[in-house]
């Protein structure tokens, strides 16, 4: 079956799309999932989502009807981008018979991290405020886990877990660790994923990005009490 | 021609159905409850909720149409004006749905869809461009206030908005000055249909200006100052229901009197009011009288399409795609802005 993987949780952009087994065969046996294509912006103002997937698809020589399956990325990141992706996704399944799914770009991440390298790594992101989005893994020979998992964590504390050992890695890491180790979310790593969480595919309209935030606006006073006449 | 409509401009998620003028199926989610408790819209929380809404309504709009997504002649989306967030969501579903369906897709302003709302009438609802003459448009709500003049159906040229606050923001700022729950303006005129327009008098801002712009925000201030002059008013429920019809009628008498001093120095025949305002009766009762002692036909948007609807997206969709409107490119953005030609 063929995947269109998106992953907007970044500034750079990318889109993939996959052809793999059927997701109802998962696991999927290795080396069964063939990257058919990609698409990369470097920024969201150059992203145009459907120009992307358009340019896939034609890159593949695949119709678009024969796409089977969305895998989006969740972040933690861009709240807009990862929007967006969800959108798309929405939009898509209205139209065509496809599966869903939604991919943590954490996961993203430390397979990318484990697919080039062992031992400690930290996945710090952006979470504005001076805040981390932060998870710790170890990546081996057999994949990786994960030995803290995700969690909002302060400036002070990420620096502090940084200090236990492990290397840094995140898409803009070396702001703030000039040690760390650059890494975007890519979609075909989002696609691969997919064959992997398979079973735990969802409609649409229940994805939603990752929100580790919680959010709180000022509520307005409680209505006046009419006087009765 | 069959068109399916998305809208998510603000803080209602809807989808509608529209063949050959008629509107069988519209679905609207109002978030109106969910906003209460802040007394107002918060972005964020609204784009949340179109993000959980949006395909559920469509769903529910094509499943009440009896109609097959296979069946529509075109999408449409509202493109702006409105809050980003909330567009976004609306727009790139849409661009996925038309792409993957491979249909056209158009982007509406969401002003110019509430500009020709007022023709959709009836049982079931359908647009009566048959009965189209000149006229001169009131736009109305929390987001906007506009005179418009229709020299013909799709020509249309901005008199005239607002320099500052909305004719609905207007009352929805007076109404939490006064404590009403949210959205105020719909209690303002509950509450004001109580009381004496006249009990205490308000400035009506810009009405003999030679111009066709509007302003609230002063307005506003003076029923402050008022309050903070008078706090005795709230305690009892006349002079607060006065207060409710006099501030109603600051505002009301300000849109009628410049809404028909257009209409008649552009020689218009009728006169139209739509937006969510245009669901206030002193508003509609005034606009009534002062059509007929200046002999000028009135069209009122019927109530369920002065709020935010998708209905009213497809309908002009559809006379737009009849009028050989051009499909949106692919990577088409949203126009939070857009302002009306």
């Amino acid at each position: 079956m063929k995947i269109l993987a998106v992953d907007f949780s970044t500034n750079l952009r990318t889109i993939a799309l996959l052809e793999g087994p059927s997701l109802a065969t998962t696991p999927a046996p290795g080396g069964e999932i063939h990257l058919l294509a990609e698409q990369h912006a470097s920024s969201p103002q150059a992203a145009c989502a459907l120009d992307m997937i358009d340019a896939a698809l034609a890159a593949a020589k695949v119709e678009r009807e024969a796409v089977e399956g969305l895998a989006i990325g969740l972040g933690p990141g861009s709240y807009t981008g990862i929007r967006i992706a969800i959108a798309l996704a929405q939009g898509w399944q209205l139209a065509r018979p496809v599966i869903t799914l939604g991919i943590s770009g954490m996961d993203c991440l430390a397979t990318q991290y484990a697919a080039q390298a062992r031992g400690r790594f930290w996945v710090a992101l952006d979470a504005q405020r001076g805040d981390f989005y932060l998870a710790g893994g170890e990546a081996t020979d057999s994949g990786w886990t994960w030995h803290t998992p995700l969690h909002l964590a302060s400036g002070e504390e990420t620096r502090a877990q940084l200090d236990t050992g492990g290397v840094p890695i995140g898409p803009e890491i070396q702001r703030w660790f000039p040690h760390g180790l650059i890494l975007h979310p890519q979609a075909s790593t989002i696609g691969r994923l997919a064959w992997k969480l398979g079973p735990m595919m969802v409609p649409a309209n229940e994805l939603e990005p990752i929100y580790l935030r919680e959010i709180s606006y000022a509520k307005a006073p409680p209505p006046r009490q009419i006087p009765v006449a | 021609m069959i068109i399916l409509a998305l809208e998510t401009s603000c803080d209602e998620t809807s989808a509608a159905v529209v063949r050959d003028g008629v509107v069988i199926a519209s679905v609207v989610s109002s978030q109106i409850k969910l906003h209460t408790e802040y007394g107002g819209v918060v972005p964020e929380l609204a784009t949340r909720e179109h993000l959980r809404n949006l395909m559920p309504v469509t769903r529910a709009a094509l499943t009440a149409s009896g109609l097959a997504l296979a069946e529509m002649d075109a999408i449409a989306v509202t493109q702006g004006p409105g809050l980003p967030s909330a567009l976004l969501m609306g727009l790139k579903a849409a661009q996925a749905l038309a792409y993957a369906a491979r249909k056209p897709l158009l982007g509406v302003n969401h002003h110019e869809a509430h500009l020709y709302s007022a023709w959709i009438t009836g049982t079931p609802a359908r647009a009566e461009w048959g009965s189209f003459a000149p006229t001169v448009s009131l736009v109305v709500s929390g987001g906007h206030t506009l005179l418009v003049h229709l020299r013909g159906l799709l020509d249309h040229r901005l008199l005239g908005s607002t320099c500052d606050d909305a004719a609905g923001e207007c009352f929805d700022k007076t109404a939490k000055m006064i404590g009403l729950p949210y959205p105020g303006g719909p209690e303002m005129d509950r509450l004001g249909a109580e009381g004496n327009p006249v009990a205490y008098e308000f400035p009506r801002p810009l009405i003999d200006a030679p111009n066709d712009d509007f302003s609230f925000s002063g307005l506003k201030t003076s029923v402050r100052y008022f309050l903070r002059d008078h706090p005795g008013v709230l305690d009892q429920r006349k002079s607060l229901c006065d207060l409710c019809a006099s501030v109603q009628a600051a505002i009301v008498d300000v849109l009628v009197a410049k809404t028909i001093r257009a209409a008649r120095r552009l020689g218009a025949q009728c006169v139209t009011a739509s937006g969510g305002v245009a669901c206030n009766s002193a508003l509609r009762r005034q606009l009534t009288a002062a059509c007929s002692k200046n002999r000028l036909a009135l069209r009122l948007a019927a109530p369920s399409y002065c709020t935010d609807n998708a209905a009213m997206v497809a309908i002009l969709a559809e006379r737009k795609l009849t009028q050989g409107a051009a499909p949106l490119p692919w990577n088409a953005e949203i126009k939070p802005g857009w302002e009306i030609a």
